[in-house]
């Protein structure tokens, strides 16, 4: 085998490592993320328990969507007692006692539909005060 | 447009590119760089049904599967009837009457959301105490 062929061979698998590498990268870094132009940047995500989540909403290719630094809202105080105030807050997911990180996956046939935060939301404004 | 290349041309555009990109991809599908056995700390994740179940454990979620693999499982139990006189205890599944093996399938239109377990969870170290009690 002469000088030029090893050359041509040891060119070939480093173009192959390459793209190998960068692909996988690229695919990691993208996260299968669908481009959301148009939106606002904060979403409500109604599920199909009745629980919402309020943050970041990407669609993605495959079974799952993905919310990004969720919220929700708690409330405390009995909702069935008339007599009680009942308080709500909104609350940053991460603080339970399983310790979820910042990035939940959705299997889209939980998710009843999305709503876009107007941009004078509380809920958005609030989300954004703690980036 | 590949068909009018020449058949050698084709052959090294397909085993220097187009292979290592679809190889690329499909590792980057299945394989989280950032948990064992790669690098860093075990990738626990918490599989919240929608009939307000919680399991943790490894999941193996293959994005054209229907189901969810989750292996190596603990779930919350009522503590309150025990001597620790805690609320809530962790327990590993496998130990119940009709002693499962330590895979569960989970139907993926059974699921609410499937999260990380940040590595100073409570679940987390919780679990290293089983382990270490049960010496896994």
């Amino acid at each position: 085998m002469n000088a030029r062929i090893v050359l041509v061979r040891l060119l070939q698998v480093a173009i192959v490592l390459g793209v190998l590498g960068g692909t996988f990268a690229f695919v990691r870094w993208w996260d299968f993320t669908l481009p959301s132009l148009g939106h606002q940047p904060y979403q409500a995500v109604f599920l199909a328990n009745g629980q919402t989540f309020f943050g970041r909403y990407y669609d993605r290719l495959g079974p799952s969507a993905k919310i990004v630094a969720p919220y929700y809202i708690q409330q405390t105080g009995d909702p069935e007692d008339q007599s009680a105030t009942v308080q709500s807050r909104i609350v940053r997911r991460g603080g339970e006692l399983h310790g979820p990180q910042q990035e939940m996956l959705v299997p889209k046939t939980s998710i009843l539909f999305v709503e876009d935060l107007a941009p004078g939301s509380p809920v958005a404004g609030f989300m954004a005060s703690q980036q | 447009m590949t068909l009018l290349l020449p058949r050698v041309a084709r052959r090294t555009l397909w085993w220097v590119l187009l292979a290592p990109a679809l190889a690329g991809a499909l590792l980057a599908a299945l394989i989280d760089p950032w948990a064992p056995p790669v690098v860093g700390h075990e990738r626990l994740t918490a599989v919240l049904l929608l009939n307000g179940q919680a399991y943790f454990g490894h999941a193996m979620d293959v994005p054209w599967s229907d189901t969810i693999q989750l292996s190596d499982v603990y779930y919350f139990q009522d503590a309150r009837g025990t001597s620790t006189g805690l609320p809530l205890g962790l327990v590993r599944r496998g130990d119940e009457l009709h002693q499962p093996v330590d895979t569960m399938i989970i139907r993926r239109d059974k699921v609410l959301a499937l999260e990380e377990i940040a590595p100073s969870s409570p679940v987390r170290a919780a679990i290293a105490a089983q382990r270490a009690l049960a010496g896994r």
